[in-house]
């Protein structure tokens, strides 16, 4: 139950791409940082595709009789 | 006493039916329906007692048609043409409007502003009246009105596990969003224990604290049927929950009173899914955007590399010692360039100057050589007269005196007893001078 839903790290992914796209388009970004910058991007978008890809909502169905604190 | 016509006395009807009755509500069985093309309804309500003619005009059957409802600020869908097509004789109706006389019949009649079915009229008269309540204590206020959030991870559902809404919500669900916990909270939809479950649900949902965003749906049917989403009991539950709300009942024209006051109304439960996730494929889409626009600075970046250095080098390939001389070389190749033809100019030139000077050279030595043959010749002819045996033949002779070795050009040459050699043309003669005597060639002659 602790386990981090993977569509977290999806929007933390998706978050850091926009980051990264940011931080390259900046002019002065130096190559070697541009370099590292740009792999960064590709795998996080690669990563952010075969999450989607991937993606499955879990549904789980809770009884009428349950007991609100039996859950978690 | 005043007898009236009966124009007068319609007229007086008129005025104080119309004063005393300008808005009524009247109960009773429709009977004598009649529809003509004109659209206009007209039907007779009818009790054990008493009938009451009706007139439904055409444009009053419309005056539910839509709008924005002043109370909830929500979109109202028409209902009126509904029961003006579905009404029929002996269906017990209420109807509101006010009364008038008709002139020519002589007959009072209702000009029907509302006509409802009884059941459905009661149900449509608390519906208002809780609205207005409920409208009264700020639960309709938009201020209040929270986001949702965006592509929610953890959602609870608070609907019935076996209705279509469930089964229309998940199956728009599966291709949006990027993956979500999906906790169905199962409740009756509809009867008398519907309210009190929803609204334990709710309370539930908000006290586990784990939903992001708590969605109510209920697929479509009748006013009874949505009733419980209209009740003091379900209001008040969506009203206080903590968790935002998405509301999501009946179809596209039904509205609940649940639905006016959660945070966002969707039209149906597919709605509610499609409000809650984006789609899958627009993600893919942002994702693809940003990978471009990556892959746009990233060659951005290595292009003004590549410039840096290729100017750099530039720089570098200036300053290299070799470039210098090779700068130098082509420095002096450029003004050798420029020299050769000057030279060669100037060269040109001396040499026309010299081939001149050479050519006067040539005739001047010809001319100088002609002239010296021509000395010559002359020196030669000179020579020839100077032959001193030339003269000799023509009877001359020529005395050379012994004592000085010298020819005798005079008489100062001699003196008495001088031995003289004479020479003649076929030879020699010896003699003696005996005497000497100016001649009369006189001085300077010679013998």
């Amino acid at each position: 139950m602790t386990q981090i839903p993977p569509r977290e790290t999806f929007e933390a992914r998706a978050a850091r791409l926009k980051e990264v796209v940011a931080a390259l388009e900046k002019p002065e970004v130096p190559l070697e940082e541009a370099v590292a910058l740009y792999k960064e991007g590709l795998a996080l978008a690669r990563d952010c595709r075969q999450q989607l890809e991937q993606a499955r909502h879990d549904v789980e169905l809770l009884s009428r009789e349950r007991q609100p604190e039996a859950d978690q | 006493m005043k007898v009236f016509s009966v124009r007068e006395l319609t007229t007086t009807l008129t005025v104080l039916l119309e004063r005393e009755f300008p808005f009524c509500w009247v109960r009773g069985q429709v009977s004598t329906l009649s529809r003509p093309s004109s659209g206009h309804v007209y039907f007779t309500l009818k009790d054990e007692e008493a009938a009451l003619n009706v007139v439904w005009f055409k444009h009053a059957q419309r005056r539910n048609e839509g709008g924005v409802d002043p109370l909830t600020g929500e979109w109202k869908e028409a209902s009126g043409q509904d029961l003006a097509r579905m009404l029929e004789t002996g269906m017990e109706v209420i109807c509101g409007g006010g009364l008038t006389v008709y002139g020519p019949r002589g007959q009072h009649q209702l000009v029907a502003e509302f006509v409802e079915d009884v059941g459905l009229g009661r149900l449509h008269l608390e519906f208002e009246a809780l609205k207005r309540r409920f409208a009264g204590l700020g639960w309709f206020a938009q201020e209040r009105k929270r986001p949702l959030p965006a592509d929610p991870a953890r959602v609870a559902v608070i609907t019935s596990p076996t209705g279509a809404a469930l089964q229309d919500f998940l199956r728009l669900a599966q291709s949006r969003g990027t993956g979500a916990r999906i906790r169905v909270h199962s409740v009756l939809v509809q009867g008398d224990q519907a309210p009190g479950q929803i609204a334990r649900a709710m309370q539930e949902a908000n006290a586990d604290n784990w939903a992001q965003v708590i969605v109510l749906i209920r697929g479509g049917g009748s006013l009874e049927d949505l009733w419980a989403f209209n009740t003091e009991a379900v209001a008040e539950a969506v009203f206080q929950s903590r968790l935002p709300v998405l509301a999501g009942i009946g179809h596209e024209v039904d509205t609940t009173l649940a639905d006016m006051i959660a945070d966002l109304r969707a039209a149906t439960p597919s709605h509610a899914a499609q409000l809650l996730w984006p789609e899958r494929r627009d993600l893919v889409q942002g994702i693809d955007l940003l990978e471009a626009a990556l892959r746009r600075a990233m060659d951005r970046t290595l292009d003004s590399a590549v410039r840096e250095f290729a100017a750099l080098e530039r720089q570098l390939t200036l300053l290299s010692p070799l470039q210098r001389l090779e700068a130098r070389g082509q420095e002096v190749a450029a003004l050798a360039a420029r020299l050769g033809p000057a030279v060669l100019r100037r060269l040109e030139a001396a040499h026309l100057g010299l081939e001149a000077v050479a050519g006067g050279l040539v005739q001047a030595g010809e001319g100088a050589f002609t002239r010296q043959e021509q000395a010559l010749a002359r020196v030669e002819l000179a020579l020839e007269h100077l032959n001193p045996h030339a003269p000799l033949a023509r009877g001359y002779s020529l005395a050379t005196v012994l004592r000085t070795g010298r020819f005798l050009r005079s008489i100062r040459d001699v003196q008495p007893g001088d031995a003289l050699t004479v020479l003649v043309a076929d030879g020699m003669v010896q003699t003696r001078v005996e005497s000497s005597a100016p001649g009369p060639l006189g001085e300077g002659a010679s013998s």
